[in-house]
């Protein structure tokens, strides 16, 4: 509930409407008329609202404020009129099961109704004079501060021409980690126009030590929003777009949107699926990856050597990610920077950009090397009639469990813990790759492991020897739903 | 092919500081053209509002909009000066 009142709040009716017995935790917060702001003596103060449109804003607030944080109540008061010090100018009660919700939701809810709800305070001075809140700064700074790009436009290969060129771009960022930090944050600072970013994982404690774009307090959030909301306060003045999904569910028209796809996840299956998906869509990509204290970085565009012309014998499956093989930041940071660089010489065609070449970086010995990589004839990425192959992995909320005939190929003595919780098979990983006549080719199979890694290295044996509709769950056993 | 009357009749609410420079609440305005942005330029420059557009949004009809949201005759709009809720 939002209202705008005239009349001084009634605090404990307020508190009472706030209130729900479902609920562990109350969170309130009361804005006080105060008798100071920025060095003036402030003797009392004027509320004014546009009563229609602030009614609606602070009720979509609070819708936001619900969904968001899962509220079971939200009740936000606002006065208008003339208030004295002391007086009670606004009031916010939220009520939520557990404690940590209830304060992030209050907190949001009030630094939204400061800047989104058209509502005007006017100060009234000790000295006599009166001014409206924000609107005196604004109306003396002339206009809000915007980006100065002058210290990169002063370069003779940038310019004027090459900014706007900039402002006119649309980059699709696959990948918002230890590579996609340093791509996102420079590229924004760069004042790319429209940046997208993909990204379905949720913040893990683990990731801060490389990924500097999120906080230890948001660590269970999206990614991708995360990630949005960080460049929208780093540039306001360029449009980002977030899909917190799997690239699998981004459409090839889609792609074909963007200037450039700058590819900076840590997995394979990805990497292969973004440089097919590319290639039909016709526009460039930049792809790198990193191992330990070495990164590599490649261009593939529409005619030129890709990523599966890199490995002439079918692509390497078993890749192994930052979780295992272990990574410091500032290697992602070096690497994710060369991307950023890259995808900006691409952008305007500045010399010295990645053509049939493979960068191989050593931070080692501080080495580089440029490796000449000519497209490959018989490479199958390029005959344009193979369509995008499909994802190995899937995630249990992209799929309809009952289309799949459901091997959990643990051991016995995890299964003998805890068994699944739906109608399966159960194949041991080695029992089912010895004998693969346990399976049909024309069947749907989801495999199921305890993280979707002996399920990812089986799947891709099987889709190597011919058996086209195997798939790995992402997450493992724990990700099928409870009955 | 409809016909249009040459101006249309906008009614333009004012808030703030808007309001005090004005000295009205509101006031209908004829408007020569369907561009809001020439609306705001030619009443900033009758009444001296201080504020730039850069800094102030438009609600049509009670609902924010863009700029470049075209205006019609009977059309209610309000110049949203930065707010200070709170």
């Amino acid at each position: 509930m939002f209202r705008i009142l005239s009349e001084p709040l009634d605090i404990e009716a307020l508190k009472a409407s706030a209130e729900d017995p479902t609920c562990g935790a109350l969170v309130t917060f009361e804005g006080w008329v105060r008798n100071h702001n920025e060095g003036h003596d402030v003797t009392s103060l004027e509320y004014e609202a546009y009563s229609a449109l602030a009614n609606a804003e602070g009720e979509r607030i609070l819708a936001e404020a619900k969904e968001k944080f899962g509220l079971k109540t939200a009740v936000c008061v606002h006065r208008v009129g003339h208030l004295q010090i002391g007086d009670i100018a606004v009031w916010v009660g939220v009520s939520t099961p557990h404690r940590d919700a209830a304060y992030k939701a209050n907190r949001y809810i009030i630094d939204e109704i400061k800047v989104r709800v058209p509502i005007w305070k006017k100060e009234h001075y000790v000295t006599g004079d009166s001014g409206w809140v924000n609107c005196e700064e604004c109306a003396k700074h002339g206009h809000k501060p915007e980006m100065d790009y002058s210290r990169q436009t002063v370069l003779p290969t940038i310019g004027k021409e090459g900014q706007q060129k900039l402002a006119e771009s649309k980059v699709l960022v696959v990948g918002a980690g230890g590579l996609g930090c340093p791509v996102l944050a420079y590229l924004a600072g760069a004042g790319v126009g429209q940046l997208g970013i993909v990204e379905h994982d949720h913040l893990e404690a683990s990731n801060l030590h490389r990924q500097f774009l999120y906080a230890l307090d948001q660590v269970g959030e999206k990614k991708a929003d995360l990630a949005e909301a960080w460049l929208k306060q780093y540039n306001p003045s360029i449009d980002i777009e977030a899909f917190p999904a799997r690239f699998q569910t981004l459409e090839v028209e889609q792609l074909a949107d963007y200037d450039l796809i700058i590819e900076c996840t840590d997995c394979m299956d990805t990497k292969l699926l973004v440089n097919r998906a590319a290639i039909i869509a016709e526009v460039p990509v930049v792809f790198a990856s990193i191992y330990q204290f070495e990164g590599q970085v490649q261009v593939v565009t529409p005619d030129s050597s890709c990523l599966e012309c890199l490995y002439e014998d079918g692509t390497p499956n078993e890749v192994l990610t930052c979780a295992v093989a272990g990574v410091l930041g500032a290697v992602p940071g070096v690497i994710g920077s060369i991307q950023a660089l890259e995808a900006i010489k691409q952008l305007l065609g500045l010399e010295g950009r990645l053509s049939n070449e493979l960068l191989i970086v050593n931070l080692v010995d501080y080495s580089m090397r440029k490796l000449k990589l000519p497209r490959n004839s018989n490479c199958p990425a390029h005959d344009k009639e193979n369509p995008v192959p499909e994802s190995i992995e899937v995630t249990i909320d992209e799929i309809n469990l009952s289309d799949y005939q459901v091997i959990d190929i643990r051991e016995p003595n995890e299964v003998a813990v805890s068994s699944l919780p739906c109608d399966h098979q159960h194949i041991p990983m080695n029992e089912l790759l010895n004998n693969p006549s346990a399976i049909n080719k024309d069947k749907a199979y989801l495999l199921v492991c305890a993280a979707g890694v002996r399920t990812q290295y089986t799947a891709n044996a099987f889709r190597s020897a011919g058996y086209n509709k195997v798939y790995s769950l992402i997450g493992g056993n724990r990700m099928l739903p409870e009955i | 092919m409809r016909h249009f009357s040459r101006y249309m009749k906008i009614n333009v609410n004012y808030y703030a500081m808007f309001r005090e420079a004005a000295g009205c609440s509101n006031e209908v305005v004829e408007a020569a053209s369907s561009n809001a942005v020439e609306l705001f330029e030619s009443l900033k420059t009758k009444y001296d509002f201080a504020m730039c557009r850069s800094h102030v949004r438009l609600a049509l009809n009670d609902a924010f909009v863009d700029w470049d949201t075209p205006l019609n005759d009977g059309d209610s709009i309000v110049f949203i000066p930065p707010v200070a809720g709170g």
